[in-house]
Order: structure tokens, then C-alpha cells, then sequence
């Protein structure tokens, strides 16, 4: 197990370096000088330069490639353009509040899918799982801003229970904290939940009809004893690895909803900087998500090895 | 005479399907005796499977309806509440499936599926339980049990697998075992040392064996009885040596015809009984093999022929005597 932990924590630095050379690459390609941009239209040529070869920029791209990764490995990501903040301050302001809405999104996706899904299989072909089943396919096809809209309308407008809008730290005030992640947790938790659900229905039906879990009826097992002790522990398996892309998904920032919720996260500074050029802070925010992915995928990688013995000694 | 420790009696299997009510197992009606090893034989579809899943109440019930009795020890089984049926199942009936590959759970160890019913059943703790797993595994035959009673099924052969399988089967000292196509899935090898060690453990623990097969060359093996079985119906029904011998009913000479014979003209084809089973859900009027049959007659096709004496314990469903056909 140690073993297989290891190689994976390699393979996860060989893909980070990977990243790193295709951010950096994609956004030098871009055309648009962000020097440029900064400066405005009217400018004076020497500043141009000097500015210029303050950010490396005069260098050849690969002399400046390495550089950006030596001072990425020490946490420093260069400095925005837009601001002269340095890009870590930046990405770890907006971090509290990607972290908190991927993970409260997550919770209510979870806590609708996973007993849903459980009851749907067990039940398939009930009323229950037809109305479980057509209920997740409207929520996964409805899109997120619409979504978004109505719950602000209903809980804000009409019934004046939630803050439209906005982000409280949870150390300044928990209860405010709560009610401004309420909605947009709902509107992102709904639409992961509802896929998540179809993957936990589908895997623990498949599980279901499989020969060991007749098997174990065989035995003599309570139905109980046979769902928690040989389906779910198979069905977890899939179930994992749909949870971990959607958390992937969660913590990209959800852009749009952050947009309507007016929500400082990740995807809303990656969407500035890009209406921006500042290109530092779109590298940054990318790097750091990308990290994030392949944490999620190295974390799902090594609960597999924990669920599933056979993946522990290949 | 002795009681038998089973009886079914008119045992019925039916599905319901869009094209109607499918029929795979009609009036099935046999005796298992104490110690006994009875062999049900028939092709894919013939209903071997499934009424012996029907006995234990392993067949969801809808789509499944099963009607009939089937008498254990004098109790109905198809009548018994669910927690009764449970400590029936894999208790004082076991039963070992076909696939050894997909039949043990991939997830658990061998030691957890085998401890399992010994909890459940014999409600032993933990660490006598695991002694007792290790015996059993021992007892199958699977060398250094104590080192493997923690591993995985995948870390097994099939061969392996289908021991583990028998372990577990025998776990709770069953009176009855019932073995659906257990061997088929192994190589001849595998089979043969398999056959050897339930043949050895039934004479050791005295336990009567359901042996569900397609394979005539197992059941001429193993089996003390042969129920065969077509269309969800029983065609005949013999001690093993008088229903080789005689073959009255046209099924069997047909099955027993299709088997390669060594040393005969090899540019033969094998003799392959002509058609298909009949359609679960289009049962034939008369007898469900009539379509299929070479000595066929108009009166097989509109009646039924009723399971008759003919011989000492040996029943056939067929209208003719075997003089008249093979004549």
C-alpha cells in the first residue's frame, strides 16, 4: 500500500510539472500584451521597457518558464499586474470561499444522493425511484444560473429568508456565514447531487444482481447484512470516483454561480484576470487548481486501494 | 424406508413478461433421500436452476411466482417466513453456484465470507469462528490455511475458489447441499479433484447432495438418482445404472446420444438433438419435448404424457414403452 501511495504522489508531480508547462505555455501564446493593457493607451515607451524587463518579460520564454516554476515551488507566484498584490495573497484571499462552497455544495449533494440512490436501487421500479429518477433528470438538466435566479427570487425576494448575495467569513459570524452560503451551496449541491445519484443508483443495482450478493443471501444473511456488508462495499468503488470529480469540479469555481451570488472565488478572480490580461494571476489560479484536481484524484486514488484489494497489489 | 429429508411436490416456476406468464418450471415433483446424491439434468432453459433457487426463496418474488411445497424435514419451505427461511439458508441447506470466479465477493476476505454464517448460524464468536474457518478451509483441501484465510478471492485459481465455495457450503454441517453446475465452470482436472472431495466429505459428514448439471459424464460419476428434467418437466427418473441402461424416455437417449463416444468413426458429427426448447412462454399443449422428438406421434403433441411406473423406482413421461419406439 505504501508502495502504491508513493508512485502515485510521482505520478501527481510528473502531472503538476506537466500542467505548468501547458498553463504557461497556452497563456504566453495569447495574444495581448499585459504590460500593455496595464499601462493604458497613452504611455511612455522607456516605462513600457522598464516595466517590462521588471516582469522578465524581455527574457526568452523558456529562461522565463523557469524561472516562474523556481519561485512557484516557494509559493511565490509573481505579482498581478492590475494590482502589484503578489498573486499568493491574491489566490489565498479568494481560497476560504471556493473551499467553503465547493465543500457545503458537496455535503448537500451528498446527503440528497447517497440515501436516494441507496433506496432507488433497493427499490427499482417503485414509485419512489421513478420520482427520484425523473426529479435528478430535471435538476442535472436545468442550468445553474436559472437555478440560481429562482432561489434568489423565492428565499430573497418573495420570502425574504436569505441574503440574496455575498460572502461572511465564518470566523467574523457563523450564523451570517450560513445564510449567505445557503443558496448558492443549494444551487451547485443540487445539480452535483443529482449526478452523483444516478452513479449511486446504477452501482449499487449493478451490485445488487451481482452472484456473490446471491451468494450471501445463501448464507442466510438479513437483507440488511447483505446490503452493508457485500453490495455497498462494491458500490463504493464507482461511487468514490464520481465524488471525487465532482469536488474537482466544485473547487474549479463554479464561475457562473459565483458570478449571481457575487461569491470571491477562485473561478470569479481567474474570470477577472482574464478580462484583465494579468496574466500572473490567471497562471497562479490555474496552477492552483490544477493542484487541487490532482490532490482530489491522488486522495480518490488511495481510498480505491483502501475499498478495493485488488487495486492494492497490482 | 426412510424419510426423504426433502420433498417437493408439484413445484411450479412461473415469470410474468410482457408476451405473458412464463412457465419454466411445471409440477416438479422428487425425493431427496438421507445421504443420497441426486443429479438434475437438463439443458440451458430446461428449469434446473431455478427451481432449485425457488427452494430456498432465492427468486425475486415478483417477477418470480413459485407454487407447490417442497418439504424439509417435513416443513414447507415455500411456505416459511423470512427470518425462518434465513436460518434455513446456508445453514441446513447450502448451496454452491456455478461461477467461482464472480461468486465470492471481491472485497472481502475469504476468512469474512466463511465467518459470516458460522456467526450467524452457529453463533460462534469471532475467534472460534476463525479456527473453524481455517479447519474448513483445511478441509477442502486448501494448503496452508492459516496464511490464507486472509487473503482475497482474487488471490485464488478458480479451482481455489470453488473449495472456498464448498467450505463455506459445508460450514454449518448442512443436511442437504445443493451444487448448481458447480463444476462446470472448472477444467476437467479441477472438476474431477472437486468431485472427489465432496464425494468424500458426504461420506464423512453423511450429507444428501442436489447435483445440478448438464454434464451426463459428472452424473454417471456421482449420482446414486437422476431426475431429467426438460421444459421445467420431469422425463425421467431412475437410480443412475437402469436410466443409462435402459433409456426410456426419447430425451435421454437423445442427450446421451450427443455425447462423443472415443474410438467410434471420427468423421461422425456428434448426434445433436434438432431444435430448440420450448418457449417458457408458448408451452407446447402435449409433451414440451414432442417438437423436438424423432419417434414422435399426433397423440404426443395434444396430451401430456403423466410421469408413470415403469420399473422398479424408475418413472418415465412418455405415452410408449421403448420396445415400441426402438423397435
Amino acid at each position: 500500500m505504501t508502495g502504491y501511495v508513493l508512485r502515485r504522489i510521482g505520478q501527481m508531480v510528473l502531472a503538476l510539472l506537466g500542467v505548468s508547462i501547458i498553463v504557461f505555455a497556452l497563456i504566453h501564446l495569447v495574444p495581448g500584451d499585459p504590460v500593455r493593457t496595464a499601462l493604458g493607451t497613452r504611455f511612455d515607451q522607456e516605462v513600457y521597457e522598464a516595466l517590462r524587463a521588471r516582469a522578465g518579460l524581455d527574457q526568452p520564454i523558456v529562461v522565463q518558464y523557469f524561472t516562474w516554476l523556481g519561485n512557484a515551488v516557494t509559493g511565490d507566484l509573481g505579482v498581478s499586474f492590475r494590482s502589484g498584490v503578489p498573486v499568493t495573497t491574491l489566490l489565498l484571499q479568494r481560497l476560504p470561499a471556493t473551499i467553503t462552497l465547493a465543500f457545503a455544495a458537496l455535503f448537500v449533494a451528498l446527503v440528497v444522493a447517497i440515501p436516494l440512490g441507496i433506496v432507488s436501487a433497493i427499490r427499482s421500479g417503485s414509485r419512489l425511484d421513478y420520482a427520484a429518477t425523473a426529479t435528478s433528470q430535471v435538476a442535472v438538466s436545468v442550468p445553474d444560473f436559472w437555478a440560481g435566479i429562482m432561489y434568489i427570487l423565492l428565499f430573497s425576494l418573495v420570502l425574504s429568508w436569505l441574503p440574496p448575495s455575498g460572502y461572511v467569513s465564518f470566523f467574523e459570524d457563523p450564523l451570517e456565514w450560513a445564510r449567505h452560503l445557503a443558496l448558492p451551496a443549494l444551487t451547485v449541491g443540487l445539480i452535483s447531487g443529482s449526478i452523483i445519484f444516478r452513479f449511486v443508483r446504477s452501482s449499487v443495482l449493478e451490485a445488487l444482481n451481482q452472484d456473490y450478493t446471491r451468494t450471501a443471501r445463501a448464507k442466510g444473511l438479513t437483507e440488511r447484512q447483505v446490503i452493508w456488508r457485500h453490495v455497498m462495499p462494491n458500490a463504493w468503488i464507482p461511487i468514490v470516483t464520481v465524488v471525487g470529480l465532482q469536488l474537482g469540479f466544485l473547487l474549479s469555481g463554479v464561475i457562473v454561480v459565483e458570478v449571481i451570488f457575487a461569491w470571491p472565488g477562485l473561478g470569479r478572480l481567474a474570470l477577472l484576470s482574464v478580462q484583465d490580461r494579468d496574466f500572473t494571476v490567471l497562471q497562479g489560479a490555474v496552477l492552483l487548481i490544477a493542484f487541487m484536481f490532482l490532490l482530489i484524484n491522488l486522495v480518490v486514488d488511495i481510498v480505491y486501494g483502501w475499498l478495493d484489494p485488488r487495486v492494492r497489489y497490482d | 424406508m426412510t424419510e426423504p429429508i426433502l420433498s417437493v411436490r408439484d413445484l411450479t416456476v412461473s415469470f410474468g413478461t410482457r408476451l405473458g406468464r412464463a412457465r419454466v418450471v411445471n409440477g416438479l415433483s422428487y425425493d431427496v433421500e438421507p445421504g443420497e446424491t441426486l443429479a438434475i439434468v437438463g439443458e440451458s432453459g430446461s428449469g434446473k436452476s431455478v427451481s432449485s433457487l425457488a427452494l430456498l426463496q432465492l427468486l425475486p418474488t415478483p417477477p418470480a411466482r413459485v407454487e407447490g411445497e417442497a418439504r424439509f424435514h417435513g416443513d414447507d419451505l415455500l411456505a416459511m417466513e423470512d427470518d425462518e427461511i434465513r436460518s434455513v439458508r446456508g445453514n441446513r441447506i447450502a448451496m454452491i453456484f456455478q461461477d467461482p470466479m464472480t461468486s465470492l465477493n471481491p472485497v472481502r476476505t475469504v476468512g469474512y465470507q466463511l465467518i459470516e454464517p458460522l456467526k450467524m448460524h452457529m453463533g460462534l464468536d469471532a475467534a472460534s469462528a476463525r479456527n473453524r474457518a481455517i479447519d474448513l478451509l483445511d478441509l477442502v483441501g486448501i494448503p496452508s490455511a492459516a496464511e490464507r484465510v486472509d487473503d482475497y478471492p482474487h488471490q485464488f485459481s478458480g479451482g481455489m475458489r470453488q473449495r472456498v465455495m464448498i467450505a463455506m457450503g459445508i460450514a454449518c454441517n448442512p443436511d442437504l447441499l445443493i451444487a448448481d453446475e458447480a463444476t462446470t465452470a472448472l477444467d476437467v482436472t479441477t472438476q474431477a479433484q472437486i468431485l472427489d472431495e465432496i464425494g468424500r466429505l458426504q461420506s464423512e459428514l453423511g450429507l444428501s447432495v442436489i447435483w445440478i448439471t448438464h454434464d451426463l459424464g459428472v452424473v454417471a460419476g456421482i449420482a446414486d438418482r437422476v431426475v431429467v428434467l426438460y421444459g421445467g418437466a420431469i422425463m425421467e427418473e431412475a437410480a443412475v445404472d437402469p436410466l443409462y441402461e435402459e433409456r426410456r424416455h426419447p430425451y435421454t437417449r437423445a442427450l446421451l446420444a450427443s455425447l462423443p463416444v472415443p474410438g467410434a468413426d471420427r468423421p461422425n458429427r456428434l448426434r445433436a438433438i434438432p431444435g430448440l426448447p420450448p418457449d417458457p412462454t408458448r408451452m407446447p399443449p402435449g409433451c414440451p419435448f414432442a417438437p423436438r422428438c424423432a419417434h414422435a406421434q399426433e397423440s404426443c403433441s395434444q396430451q401430456a404424457p403423466e410421469l408413470r411406473e415403469a420399473g422398479e423406482a424408475h418413472l418415465v413421461a412418455c405415452h410408449f414403452d421403448p420396445e415400441e419406439l426402438y423397435a
